[in-house]
């Protein structure tokens, strides 16, 4: 949609409205229905009003295209020139909702607390009194007729919106950037200027523009009672109930006005969730929008190139990169940490796993050419910053990675069954019985409204047929086992009566109640106080140990990391750039991307990172005096198309190939593996160009 | 004298029998040029007691006094005193920026509010310049808005931000917690880097020890509203003398180094119900519990107690030169290591 010419609008919000679907639809035909209600009586005017008794309640003919009403007037005629007064009719009474409305919300949010407490009970049992009956009440005050009517309908919905702003107020206020604001000492009334309402523009313009279309309607509810406009006056609500009367007769006198109050709420509608889209921030980008065509073009080349597409099962690599999943031969020239009983199968077995998420200049790849084993009761620690893959990684796996995402793999295998191919019945089951995931947040992942114990039940019995008797007993042998004292009165509990560290370790043991064979933690820390974290690891520890389950633990925290896992696979950009057993990796890392990432975290003092210097003995009251390592530059965006190895425009090692060629993962010194021409150049002693 | 003074300082909120102390009875001295560190877990009252000294929160008791000045309870001409001295840099970078307003119009609003030097619009601009060049960004950033940018560069405006005041004290309150590993440490070098440059005082409340080493000289543990030990950062990491501070070093995890040991047990308890006597005592690990014999956790909270705790006294956190022998406390009826 409008592509170049939309690079050029300056103006952030114009341009996020013109990219938004249907913004210049319902704008070319708001502005459609404008010059109508401008040029409409001044050219249908007259013929609108002439009355021909001759041919009353006429269907159709030349002279009269839609008929004619009871007193021989064209219909279409009066329907055009109506435009006029029911758009202004219809404007006006959401303006008075929307002003008094919002203004009520608005100042009883800047109330004082209690003053806020009875300004609310007010505008509720405001709200609780039909708006059409309030409206009714209005007009007999104010009178019958089209001002009357106005007045009414707006006053009547106000409510509606003051409780509406009232609520918005309320949570913008709550935020933080106010509080910073305060803090940098804005004043109330720019406070309210300047950073309160911008920021409730969205949902307060979207509901205001919808209300014009039901002002409308609520007017030509009141023309039908004969309240609202009085003839000779006339809007879509009189032709509306006029037509109405005679449908059989004369069927196109009613449906006329219907369809232009259709017509105008529609574009009403469209133009109004353009312009809530525009209104967001988060869609706001300045400067001049990217080439499409140059990236289409490059895209194309790389498909080309041999990039298949995702109807592949295995992508062809691109010219000059080696296969990522590593050369043949390295499996059996490294030397794992876990040695691998043969007889059985891997835990979890992943082979060229890609993700890519389709867009407008081609599908951009999340996650590129990832393949890893998890033994049978290994841990497995994926390290990663936000952008490296890591959680879409494991949401592969589970098969969850929603639409529009899209997977491709040569191998996604839990306990040695391929889980890409199995119908949707039987991976329910695998994963059922197979895999458990935990992830960051345990409230968002449990159900508020109901039991610890029937969601620890849940599953069980429905993947292994227990009776409800049995699956208690085994709940509460599995909250035992993650320390929860007092687990038959926990069962009984809701999860918003746990701490987070007890909704964490509860959700430890919801996994745990299929007795899977692999436990997939995302973060499974990270929002949890320190001291709890620590005992949600060792819960983790016990379950690997007592229980022989594999984990893959996902964490950007390597100290984590440390405490759990076997070995170690180090993600960035969406693809892996080192693995190997957690001791050597942290002491003795390969990949420039990892030892910049060990040298940038900071450590109590009294412990001695490899490649940092600390004095002997830190004299007190003085900090340590390394500094820390910081790696230039970003990480590239998915949208960046990055030909050679991924960290090259930041490391310190790069050398011309690495821009061109991708790296594969290869064979380093004492075991492991690292994606590194560099590196493995020095190793295999071949000349690097 | 010291910068910033906190004299038996309590917040709450809500009243009567339902309301919740978030700091008790804090009392916490600050010297000019120093930086001192607030660690604690969730409950602690950590963040509230930040809030409370650039007044977003009203104090219940207590007094703080600022540069001479109390400004307690303060209103109009002390309100102006508080922000010319201490600014706030908050966690979630994105949520303390507004986002409908260029980096630029932000960073021009605070400097016009703020910097009497600068006057007019050409000044602002220029000053707006200097403040984005300071925290290492591009002065084109200024025409950009905040969602444009990533997390450790919307940390620099926010520091940028607090810095037009030209502040002597900065609160640093999670500052780094919401960003990648490898942004924190740039975040962390120019934090560090800023504080010798400008000779700014820190309150750095972190979770994180690691990065209370990082930047602080002196560090304050905060559990359940209450201050339970504040010594040098070096002797707080080696030799610490509450249980709890123990338990916290235990439980941070190391990238080398020994596993971690989980010695706090249990759960942090709601802070509207604390425990009796030393609200440490359930989880303690050398408390009554674990070691029969040890009522008094149990009967007393070791702040009150005016016979051990008086010569361990919740005064003043020093730093270097100031006078005070070692400047250590530990709120605690059996401290660790203590003879």
């Amino acid at each position: 949609m409008a592509g170049p010419a939309a690079g050029r609008i300056r103006h952030p919000v114009l341009r996020a409205f013109v990219r938004a679907p249907g913004g210049l639809i319902g704008a070319g035909l708001l502005l459609g229905l404008l010059v109508l209600a401008v040029v409409g009586p001044m050219i249908w005017g007259h013929p609108a009003t002439v009355t021909d008794l001759n041919v009353p309640y006429q269907v159709h003919s030349p002279e009269h295209p839609l008929g004619t009403d009871s007193l021989g007037r064209d219909v279409l005629a009066r329907t055009l020139s109506a435009t006029r007064l029911t758009l202004v009719l219809g404007l006006s009474a959401a303006a008075i909702s929307a002003v008094v409305g919002f203004g009520i919300g608005t100042a009883v949010a800047a109330l004082g607390p209690r003053a806020r407490g009875i300004g609310r009970r007010a505008i509720e049992s405001s709200l609780s009194f039909p708006p059409i009956l309030l409206a009714l009440f209005l007009v007999a005050i104010i009178g019958a007729g089209a001002r009357g009517a106005v007045i009414a309908i707006g006053l009547g919905a106000a409510p509606g919106f003051a409780r509406l702003a009232e609520n918005f107020a309320t949570s913008v206020g709550s935020r933080e950037f106010i509080a910073s604001a305060k803090a940098t000492g804005v004043g109330r009334v720019r406070l309210m200027q300047r950073y309160l309402l911008p920021n409730m523009a969205e949902p307060l313009v979207l509901a205001g523009l919808a209300y014009v279309a039901g002002a409308i309607i609520d007017i030509s509810g009141l023309d039908f009672l004969g309240l609202g406009v009085q003839p000779p006056a006339y809007d879509w609500g009189t032709l509306l109930t006029a037509g109405v009367q005679s449908i059989y007769v004369t069927p196109f006198a009613g449906m006329a006005p219907a369809f232009m109050i259709m017509l105008t709420g529609t574009s009403l509608v469209f133009f109004g969730e353009a312009l809530s889209r525009a209104l967001n921030p988060r869609l706001w980008v300045t400067g001049p929008r990217r080439d499409r065509r140059a990236e289409r073009a490059r895209a194309g080349r790389a498909g080309k190139a041999g990039l298949a597409g995702p109807a592949a099962a295995r992508p062809a690599p691109a010219t000059g990169a080696a296969d990522p999943a590593g050369p043949v031969g390295a499996d059996a020239v490294v030397a794992d940490a876990v040695v691998a009983d043969p007889a059985v199968a891997d835990a979890v077995v992943v082979e060229n796993l890609r993700i890519t998420l389709p867009s407008g200049g081609g599908p951009r790849a999340l996650v590129d050419g990832v393949s890893f084993r998890l033994r049978a009761g290994e841990v497995l620690g994926i390290v990663g910053e936000s952008g490296s893959g890591k959680t879409l990684t494991s949401l592969a796996i589970g098969q969850l990675l929603p639409h529009p995402l899209r997977t491709t793999a040569t191998r996604i295998e839990l306990g040695g069954t391929e889980l890409t191919t199995l119908p949707p019945g039987r991976l329910a089951r695998v994963l059922g019985t197979g895999l458990a995931m935990i992830f960051q947040d345990p409230m968002s992942s449990m159900n508020p409204a109901s039991r610890a114990g029937s969601q620890l039940t849940d599953g069980a019995r429905r993947h292994r047929g227990l009776s409800r008797e049995e699956a208690r007993a085994e709940a509460v042998q599995r909250l035992g086992e993650v320390r929860i004292g007092d687990a038959r009165r926990a069962l009984r509990r809701y999860p918003h009566q746990f701490s987070g560290g007890m909704q964490q370790r509860i959700m430890i043991a919801m996994g745990l109640m299929a007795r899977p064979r692999v436990l997939i933690a995302d973060e499974p820390t990270t929002a949890l106080d320190v001291t709890v974290q620590a005992q949600v690891l060792e819960v983790l520890r016990d379950i690997n140990a007592s229980e022989g389950t594999a984990i893959i633990l996902i964490s950007h925290n390597l100290g984590v990391i440390n405490q759990l896992c076997d070995r170690v696979l180090v993600m960035y950009a969406g693809r892996v750039v080192e693995e190997g057993d957690r001791e050597r990796l942290l002491a003795d890392p390969q990949h420039p991307y990892t030892k910049a990432l060990l040298a940038s975290v900071p450590v109590l003092p009294g412990t001695v990172l490899p490649g940092t210097v600390l004095p002997g003995t830190v004299p007190s009251g003085t900090s340590p005096a390394a500094e820390l390592k910081t790696i230039p530059g970003r990480p590239p965006r998915p949208d960046e198309d990055v030909p050679g190895c991924s960290f090259a425009a930041r490391c310190p090692l790069a050398i011309s190939r690495c821009t061109a060629e991708r790296p594969a993962l290869t064979a380093a010194a004492a075991g492991g593996k690292v994606a590194c021409f560099v590196v493995t150049g020095a190793i295999t002693g071949e000349a690097v160009r | 004298m010291s910068l910033l003074e906190l004299d038996h300082v309590a917040v709450r909120y809500g009243a009567g029998r339902h309301a919740l102390t978030a700091v008790d009875d804090v009392s916490l001295a600050v010297e000019a040029g120093t930086s001192i560190g607030i660690v604690g877990e969730s409950g602690s009252g950590k963040s509230t007691l930040a809030r409370a000294i650039v007044q977003l929160v009203p104090t219940a008791s207590g007094r703080i006094t600022l540069d001479g000045r109390d400004v307690t309870g303060a209103r109009g001409s002390a309100v102006r005193h508080i922000r010319d001295r201490v600014q706030m840099v908050f966690q979630d970078p994105f949520a303390s920026l507004n986002p409908r307003r260029t980096v630029g119009a932000t960073l021009a609003e605070a400097v016009g509010l703020n910097d009497r030097r600068a006057s007019g619009g050409g000044d602002r601009q220029a000053r707006v310049t200097e403040l984005l060049e300071l925290v290492r960004l591009d002065p084109a950033a200024r025409y950009r808005y905040p969602n444009e940018f990533s997390g450790g560069q919307i940390q620099r405006v926010a520091i940028a931000r607090a810095l037009a005041a030209g502040p002597r004290l900065l609160i640093l309150d999670e500052v780094t917690s919401a960003l990648d590993v490898s942004v924190q440490a740039a975040i962390l070098n120019l934090l560090r880097d800023l504080r010798e440059r400008l000779g700014l005082t820190y309150l750095c409340i972190s979770h994180d020890l690691s990065v209370i080493g990082y930047l602080c000289q002196s560090a304050v543990v905060m559990y359940l509203g209450q201050l339970v030990e504040a010594a040098p950062c070096a002797d707080l990491f080696s030799a610490p003398r509450h249980p709890y501070s123990r338990s916290l070093l235990d439980s941070v995890p190391q990238v080398r180094g020994e596993r971690i040991r989980a010695t706090a047990s249990g759960d942090v308890p709601n802070p509207r119900f604390p425990p009796p006597g030393c609200r440490y005592h359930p989880r303690c690990a050398v408390g009554p519990l674990a070691q029969p014999g040890r009522e008094a956790c149990l009967q007393r909270d070791p702040h009150q107690d005016d016979g051990r705790a008086a010569s361990l006294n919740g005064g003043p956190v020093t730093g270097p030169g100031s006078g005070a022998v070692g400047g250590r406390f530990a709120a605690c009826h059996f401290p660790l290591g203590a003879p």
